[in-house]
């Protein structure tokens, strides 16, 4: 059987300069090396995690 | 910087092209800027500052070692680290990086727009963090052994515009 997937990403940008916060809601980022890794997880897990996150932001908000 | 999400479908159909764009919904965000933590914060990504935050990789080649460290200051925000080894990017093309937040009703878009960039995809990284995670109870564990997927990227620069609505 077959389970409900998900990806999950991973990412991490190193940047010697982000603008100033004049900038704002811009950000410049220059000269940038990146690695992205993305990754299968349960998608039920995945639902249930974002759930959470979502109701955790709401009461520290 | 340095983030986790997961892969979603574009919510305003933008970011379509899955060889050119990403959506991903926001798990977690750290930053070595604190204004750029704070700017963010006030817009409703869980941003945080990780003074130590350190991304590096030895010099340009086949092979170069590559190490990420992740700890940021706030507790109950997952630690995490990468190691591996990467190679120089040169398959050139352009990209658009959608990453989302939702807080209540409010929904955060961070879209990064990158003109010019190069990708490698012959990375062997690594990924580990604690167990009893955010992060770690998605992956059932501590550890990804090897990313069956991953991106080595390099690019001279890139816009991210922030937006929040309603």
């Amino acid at each position: 059987m077959v389970k409900s997937m998900s990806l999950l990403v991973v990412t991490a940008l190193a940047s010697p300069l982000a603008s100033s916060a004049d900038a704002w809601p811009q950000v410049q980022f220059i000269d940038c090396s990146e690695f992205v890794g993305v990754a299968p997880v349960p998608l039920a897990s995945a639902v249930a995690r974002g759930r959470r996150a979502r109701v955790g932001w709401r009461r520290s908000g | 910087m340095a983030q986790i999400g997961l892969i979603i479908r574009s919510p305003d159909g933008t970011a379509l092209d899955p060889n050119t764009s990403i959506n991903n919904y926001t798990l977690t965000y750290a930053t070595n800027s604190a204004p750029l933590a704070a700017l963010l914060r006030s817009a409703g990504v869980p941003a945080e500052l990780d003074v130590g935050l350190a991304i590096e990789s030895t010099a340009a080649g086949s092979g170069q070692e590559f190490y990420a460290a992740v700890s940021p200051e706030v507790n109950g925000t997952p630690d995490w680290f990468l190691h591996g080894s990467v190679k120089t990017p040169g398959f050139n093309t352009s990209f658009l990086a959608n990453w989302w937040r939702l807080n209540g009703q409010r929904e955060t878009k961070m879209a990064t727009t990158i003109d010019h960039i190069a990708f490698d995809f012959s990375s062997a990284v690594s990924f580990t963090t604690a167990r009893s995670s955010v992060v770690g109870g998605l992956i059932g564990g501590n550890r990804i052994g090897m990313f069956p997927v991953s991106f080595r990227g390099a690019f001279p620069n890139a816009t991210m515009v922030t937006t929040v609505s309603p």
